[in-house]
């Protein structure tokens, strides 16, 4: 209740006072928190105007809202996937799986301002995968990030995976929740030459929730990272999705799919960054927006000096339901040699009016007919999916998510 | 079964039909033909609800019923099918789900329970081996790939499986060689009964050798301008369409 009754000061004391209130019950070093807290403070929230990257995504209203640390709470009801390990945070805090998978024991000092420092400085708990070379994860670990919040909350996890060389292993980050909430997620992940990474990231946020994740990922000596993201959510979501080919023949495949609808705001910043030769990076990303969403995708793959034999290559394809939504997809290459080959498309559309007519001359009703269509739309990244329960379970969140923003056009483009 | 009577259509400010009349009863096979762009295309795009196409007079029924105010689905449903003269491509929806959506969307316009799914694949499968078609292709995007001749036959496998009342062909029968062009026609024969009647849209009578038209009807700038037997498609064969376009 105090911070309520004090966020009236400058914006960013709130998260000072925030800070005070809560840091005894953080685990790690006070000092090393403080230092980053004090990091936040010096860089704050991304402003409105002035940071490229930023330019779409408006997060100043978290300086001016009053918010209290999320209260722990019990797990909520879901659908779980069979032959699968489950790990289960709810509010920043793990309330559900293997003891060993999860927990803080510090957050190390970086150089990361905004949001990471934040994060550094709240973060309560998050996932620890450690995998020795040669281990492989039998079953996929599947970790739910939930958080709620009445009065607005907040909560911050951080992640990490580091897989030994060799190793292998499959995880899902699923982050939903109810309410007004601002959480944050960071992951650092790191693969040894040879490792296999298989990482699902699916964003269901509320609509009063603000949702920030953040991750690295550095990919090994001839690692394969790959790479699915799905946003669902009906919230403000930002995904900062920094992958590194550190060492030769690393390979990275990026498929990405947003569905927004009303005023949803979804906004993926993937950068690519090769920075040794004989890599191999692939983006696809897929967004549908209705109603009055926002989609923004860019891209960057960036090649450096040394990534000689360089393939990159980046597909964008959009769909837009509705002539209110918004859609900002850039592809970018930054190249700084001249051994490469990089490719990149974007394209953005309606559906298609002769395809509609076909399958309605059929007998489909015209809902069902742009169903299907936008299904097909999605269906390239869903078909990347290689575990089948969890492709078909996504496969039905999509599919609902569709139905949704497809239902709130109806009106307004029901015609013969 | 369907009447049309002075029809008149525009596509934009270009008035294509300009009074087609024509009557089709139960059981019957009529073929219409014309030189290109006589409106053949149109004829048919405009009874199956495409709205590219403005209907500024006249009126066409189905059974009785004005058609020209119902939607594209609900045509189909009440029984109609069009034949596309270029079959569209749909990747990412596979010819089953099609298929399977086209049924359930017409048990549904009955009031019926959703089909049985074993039962429809096995119909579906049955119907295929019949105009030729691998099975793999069922799962695969609708047209997706597939070379000219089959996607005039899944066209007509379509038909086979959706069994229309009234089936409207566009030149169904172009760019197939002899083989296919039998296949189709077999197809077509297939579905001919006493309740069922077809209206095919073609540029030649090669066709009409194996699908046996009840009546030929000349449609040259926008209206019928001769109807006549079987014998008149060889006539036009013989003579072409000139003498007929400076009729009309």
């Amino acid at each position: 209740m105090s911070t309520k009754a004090t966020a009236t000061g400058a914006p960013l004391e709130s998260w000072r006072r925030l800070f005070d209130e809560t840091v005894a019950s953080l685990p790690g070093d006070a000092a090393q928190r403080r230092r980053q807290l004090e990091r936040f403070m010096a860089t704050g929230f991304p402003p409105k105007k002035g940071v490229e990257h930023w330019r779409y995504t408006d997060v100043t209203a978290l300086a001016r809202t009053a918010y209290a640390v999320a209260q722990r709470d019990k797990a909520p009801s879901f659908r779980r996937l069979p032959d699968t390990d489950y790990l289960v945070f709810v509010n920043g805090h793990g309330v559900e799986g293997d003891a060993a998978r999860h927990g803080l024991r510090e957050v190390a000092d970086s150089e990361h301002g905004n949001i990471v420092a934040l994060n550094a400085a709240f973060a309560s708990d998050g996932l620890r995968l450690e995998l020795a070379p040669g281990k492989r994860l039998e079953r996929p670990l599947y970790v739910v990030d939930y958080r709620s919040g009445e009065a607005p909350s907040t909560s911050h996890l951080r992640h990490r995976i580091t897989l030994g060389d060799n190793a292998e292993a499959t995880v899902i980050l699923d982050s939903r929740g109810d309410g007004h909430y601002f959480g944050t997620a960071v992951l650092e992940a790191k693969l040894g030459a040879g490792a296999h990474l298989h990482l699902y990231r699916i964003q269901e946020a509320a609509a009063g929730a603000t949702d920030l994740a953040t991750s690295f990922v550095s990919v090994g000596r001839d690692a394969a990272f790959e790479a699915y993201s799905f946003d669902l959510g009906s919230g403000l979501a930002r995904h900062d999705f920094n992958v590194t080919l550190a060492a030769h023949g690393a390979d990275v495949k990026v498929h990405a799919l947003t569905v927004a609808d009303q005023r949803t705001h979804v906004d993926n910043q993937v950068k690519v960054e090769h920075a040794a030769p004989h890599g191999r990076s692939r983006i696809d990303f897929r967004g549908i927006a209705g109603g009055r969403a926002k989609v923004i995708f860019d891209g960057l793959i960036l090649v450096d000096r040394g990534a000689t034999k360089t393939d990159s290559d980046q597909r964008i394809a959009n769909l837009l339901l509705s002539s209110r939504a918004e859609v900002n997809a850039k592809p970018e290459l930054e190249i700084y040699n001249d051994d490469v080959r990089c490719d990149h498309g974007a394209a953005t559309g309606q559906l298609d009016p002769v395809q509609l007519f076909y399958l309605r001359s059929r007998g489909i009703d015209e809902m069902t007919a742009r169903e299907l269509l936008t299904l097909a739309f999605v269906s390239t990244v869903l078909e990347t999916v290689p575990n089948e329960p969890l492709r078909e379970m996504l496969r039905e969140r999509v599919g609902q998510r569709l139905q949704a923003a497809l239902a709130a056009e109806a009106p307004a483009e029901a015609s013969a | 079964m369907l009447e049309i009577k002075d029809l008149h259509a525009r596509i934009g400010d270009k008035e294509i039909l300009k009074g087609a009349t024509l009557i089709v009863n139960p059981g019957e096979v009529h073929a219409i033909m014309g030189p290109n762009g006589a409106g053949k295309s149109t004829l048919a795009n405009v009874l199956s609800g495409h709205a590219g196409y403005t209907v500024t007079a006249g009126t066409a029924t189905l059974d009785g019923v004005d058609i020209l105010s119902l939607t594209p689905e609900e045509r189909a449903c009440r029984g109609l099918f069009l034949g596309f003269q270029y079959p569209v491509e749909v990747s990412g929806v596979s010819n089953l789900v099609l298929l399977k959506a086209a049924v359930n969307a017409r048990h549904k316009f009955r009031g019926e329970p959703e089909a049985n799914a074993v039962q429809l694949l096995a119909k579906v499968r049955e119907r295929a081996k019949q105009v030729e078609i691998d099975a793999k292709m069922l799962s695969r995007g609708v047209n997706e790939g597939f070379s000219g001749g089959e996607k005039k036959r899944n066209e007509i496998l379509q038909m086979l499986v959706l069994e229309p009342r009234l089936a409207i062909l566009d030149e169904t029968d172009s760019g197939l060689d002899i083989d296919a062009l039998k296949v189709v026609a077999n197809g077509i024969n297939a579905l001919r009964s006493p309740e069922r009647s077809t209206v095919l849209v073609t540029h030649y009578q090669r066709l009409l050798d194996y699908v046996k038209p009840d009546y030929v009807h000349v449609l040259a700038a926008g209206k019928i301008v001769k109807s006549g037997g079987p014998e008149l498609a060889l006539e036009l064969e013989q003579r072409g369409y000139g003498w007929l376009e400076e009729a009309a």
